[in-house]
């Protein structure tokens, strides 16, 4: 099942309008790639936001396209739909629901990385080879897991103010990163289980500390690192790479920091505070499939602060004719 | 099914040295029904029927019903549906209840099929099989959806019908906008254009869009014609119709199924109810468990009695069989002898029976356990600011309570020899005088001559060496108060057990000798 999710830079970068975008463009597709199901990590679609109250685009749900929602969202669609499936989830049930016409829905899924693959699992039981698209968040970390995510795009807000641009830089910057060689992954592969949180290899291949912690409140990672700083070569992190740890680990020029995955970088808190003079090589272990970036822009801010890497393409969909944007 | 313990009822540190969490987790099935379960400490009147009810189940399966394992299977396809309950009883059910109702009512068909003769239910399902045909005539198959009627279906129609004549119309609009000045007003929108765009000032004169300017940029929307803004207007005037017939039929669903909620209300319970004690009779014949059989004396015989953490851990494990009787019994014996372990196994096995579990034992009869207590050993407690005499002083204020089981550990080993042993010696005696069921270990030689107390004492393991070790609990054997040869050798027990241990010859020599002297030396007792 190709999955498919879509995070956002910044509260209105257009997230939802790219989501529904892409959506229509796959769902015209239907007959190739099988049916679109359309979920989302928390609640999305909301008519306006919960936090200043703006109107915000509505989710569309094609008909005869499959969604996955709360129970909650779905009293006012009364016959609009047929249910398929109930997935159990940790605190509440979702339906997997085709409708049955086009609707405008509340889109709620599953919160944790657990939910997510029981999830897909149901989903491609009951709708076989159908296409998944997550409406997602930086901030659960799961989203990045190879298993969750095929590929993903981008919504940036661009505007002239700092944090907007230090928000968009921080989602952008992993993108950058090389992804582990073939050795590292075998290494770090030899030693990390799934929970560990950092692990700490040293030139011959021996892992000298693995820990459980959480690695920017770990100051025992600290020390060790300061005690090997010599024969340390490979800084395993599944736990943000936070501006605090960025700022020890910055002198360590001979080792090679390897995220577990992009939605780990976190280097500064603010634009006041920007992360100068780190020397580690950083490098993915899940390399990161960014389909395109879709970019919003307010006032006449300058494009190139978002300094997307040349590879991936870049659409502004409210400026660009829609119809030449190659997806 | 994971079935949780009432914490309340047992302190928490004995119930987590003596294994209770693993104990449940034999029971731990996958059963959507019944997710979770918290077992609690029974009155004696709901306590024995319900062990009665299960022996009732129990022997009706054995005689003509389906395997257990497979009705625990078939249970499996049964949903948990609590919450839509209180919806039912308030004529408020959503689409995706009905589902849910639709797919327990169906499921239970086939499970009360599969049941047959052999094992129905205390309870008739009447009221599942009006849910059943109610929902088959509303929903669609699988009670995915409100069935069609041919309203909503010539609503349907008409609201394609304008769908295809709204997206004509808009890419006639849209193409006339195009033309007019070279834009594509594709979604999203509004479009954005710059200030300086020579386009602006076109669009601007074109009255079929709407300009805005935000933050330094233009925004261009669309200016649709009434004709198109009519048609938008009419699909939404027809889809509030299709809503509001829906909602009717929706709420006409409910009055039809109100009338049978209470029925299936208490269905619902009861077959919740007998699922969990399929799970529970499952749980005893894979394990060879036993449910215990009821006497109106207080007498509490136990065979074959396992501590299942003991025996996980234990490389010779020996079950326990023990027979007490009304008022004090004593366990007497020397340190290590395992007196302790025959406490805990008791109090184990005590409140699996309040809380309505199958035993890990051969077989148990005993009077129900209105209340079981125990106290272990302890050096006092700094939160209570209780010594450790305190504290067992303390815990006999709250345990002379008719019916009750009391278990003892050390009795009165708290305080000085002297008056440890006048303090034991009376609450035995006391406890002679009461119809609760009493059992106590102690050191104290005084005990043995309380005519009223039954009196135990450990048999130490065989084979010598500190094998005995790994064979826990020991064996229990009953002896005469009045037998002076019983009160020595229980003793010098403890010198005994000394000889077993590495220490120094010289030592070893002062302890035989003094065996020899109470004429327990090793021609008579090894």
């Amino acid at each position: 099942m190709e999955t498919l999710s879509f995070i956002g830079s910044d509260k209105n970068a257009g997230k939802t309008t790219v989501l529904n975008f892409i959506y229509d463009r796959i769902a015209r597709l239907q007959d190739k790639g099988g049916p679109v199901c359309v979920t989302s990590i928390g609640i999305n679609g909301e008519h306006a936001d919960a936090y200043d109250g703006k109107p915000k685009p509505a989710i569309r749900i094609r008909e005869g396209g499959l969604f996955v929602t709360g129970c909650a969202h779905l009293k006012q669609h009364t016959g609009e739909y047929d249910i398929i499936g109930v997935f159990r989830g940790r605190d509440k049930p979702f339906i997997i629901g085709k409708c049955r016409r086009s609707v405008e829905m509340v889109i709620e899924g599953p919160n944790t990385g657990d939910e997510m693959r029981r999830l897909k699992t149901m989903l491609a039981d009951l709708a076989g080879d159908c296409r998944l698209l997550i409406d997602g968040s930086i901030d659960r970390r799961f989203i990045a897991r190879p298993e969750i995510s095929d590929g993903f795009y981008f919504a940036l807000l661009i505007t002239r103010r700092k944090t907007h641009i230090q928000k968009a830089a921080r989602l952008l910057a992993p993108l950058r990163f090389p992804s582990a060689s073939k050795a590292e992954i075998e290494l770090i592969g030899k030693y990390v289980d799934g929970s560990d949180k950092s692990v700490l290899i040293d030139r011959e291949g021996e892992a000298i500390r693995r820990s459980r912690a959480v690695p920017a409140l770990d100051s025992d990672l600290e020390t060790a690192c300061l005690k090997h700083r010599s024969d340390a070569r490979l800084l395993y992190l599944n736990g943000a790479l936070t501006q605090k740890l960025s700022r020890f680990l910055s002198p360590f020029r001979n080792l090679t920091v390897v995220l577990d995955n992009f939605t780990l970088h976190r280097p500064a808190a603010s634009v006041d505070a920007p992360m100068t003079g780190f020397t580690p090589a950083v490098k993915l272990l899940t390399p990161v499939s960014v389909r395109a970036v879709f970019i919003k822009v307010e006032d006449r801010a300058d494009l190139r602060t978002a300094a997307v890497p040349e590879n991936i393409p870049v659409y502004n969909l409210f400026r660009e004719c829609p119809d030449e944007i190659g997806i | 099914m994971k079935l949780e313990f009432d914490r309340s009822a047992a302190p928490e540190s004995v119930t987590a040295e003596l294994g209770f969490d693993e104990f449940l987790e034999l029971f731990d099935t996958d059963m959507p029904l019944l997710p979770v379960k918290t077992v609690r400490f029974c009155e004696p009147e709901s306590g024995r029927r319900r062990y009665a009810d299960l022996e009732k189940l129990e022997q009706r399966l054995d005689r003509a019903g389906p395997p257990v394992e497979r009705l625990v299977s078939k249970s499996r396809g049964l949903p948990k549906i609590d919450e839509i309950l209180p919806f039912l009883t308030n004529r408020t059910l959503e689409q995706y209840h009905l589902h849910l109702l639709g797919r327990f009512v169906r499921e239970d068909q086939r499970l009360r099929e599969f049941e047959g003769p052999g094992a129905p239910l205390d309870c008739s399902g009447e009221s599942c099989d009006t849910i059943l045909n109610l929902l088959s005539q509303h929903m669609t198959e699988n009670f995915s959806g409100l069935k069609s009627d041919p309203e909503t279906d010539a609503l349907r129609r008409e609201i394609e019908t304008l769908d295809r004549k709204t997206a004509d119309a808009l890419t006639a609009f849209e193409q006339d906008i195009y033309s007019r000045t070279g834009l594509k007003m594709t979604y999203p929108y509004p479009r954005e254009i710059m200030p300086d765009d020579p386009a602006l000032s076109i669009a601007e004169a074109c009255d079929l869009l709407t300009c805005a300017y935000r933050n330094e940029i233009v925004r261009i929307g669309y200016n649709p014609p009434d004709a198109i803004r009519n048609l938008i207007a009419r699909k939404q005037k027809l889809e509030s119709r299709i809503s509001g017939i829906m909602e009717t039929r929706l709420q006409r669903v409910n009055m039809e199924l109100s009338a049978c909620a209470e029925g299936f209300i208490n269905y619902y319970k009861k077959r919740k109810t007998r699922v969990y004690r399929y799970v529970l009779l499952d749980v005893k014949k894979r394990n060879g468990f036993c449910f215990p059989k009821f006497t109106d004396a207080a007498v509490c015989e136990f065979r074959g009695a396992e501590l299942p953490v003991l025996k996980k851990n234990a490389k010779h494990y020996i079950p326990l069989d023990i027979r007490l009787e009304q008022g004090a019994n004593v366990i007497f014996g020397a340190n290590m002898t395992g007196k302790t372990t025959v406490l805990k196994t008791l109090y184990f096995h005590l409140t699996a029976v309040g809380m309505g579990l199958p035993l890990p034992a051969a077989a148990v009869a005993l009077r129900y356990p209105k209340h079981v207590r125990i106290h272990l050993k302890t050096s006092g407690d700094i939160q209570t600011g209780l010594s450790g005499l305190g504290t067992e002083l303390a815990f006999f204020e709250n345990a002379f309570e008719p019916f009750s089981y009391v278990l003892a550990d050390e009795l009165f080993q708290s305080t000085n020899p002297v008056g440890g042993a006048a303090l034991a010696g009376l609450v035995v005696e006391e406890y002679g005088r009461t119809d609760a069921l009493f059992c106590c270990t102690c050191h104290y030689p005084q005990v043995l001559d309380i005519k009223s107390a039954a009196l135990f004492r450990m048999r130490e393991g065989e084979g010598g060496g500190r094998r005995f070790l790994e064979n826990r609990p020991y064996r229990v054997e009953r002896i005469r108060g009045d037998c002076e040869d019983d009160k020595i050798d229980a003793l010098v027990s403890p010198l005994r057990i000394a000889l077993q241990y590495a220490l120094p010859d010289s030592l070893k020599q002062r302890i035989e000798h003094y065996r020899e002297r109470m004429g327990h030396g090793k021609d008579t007792s090894e």
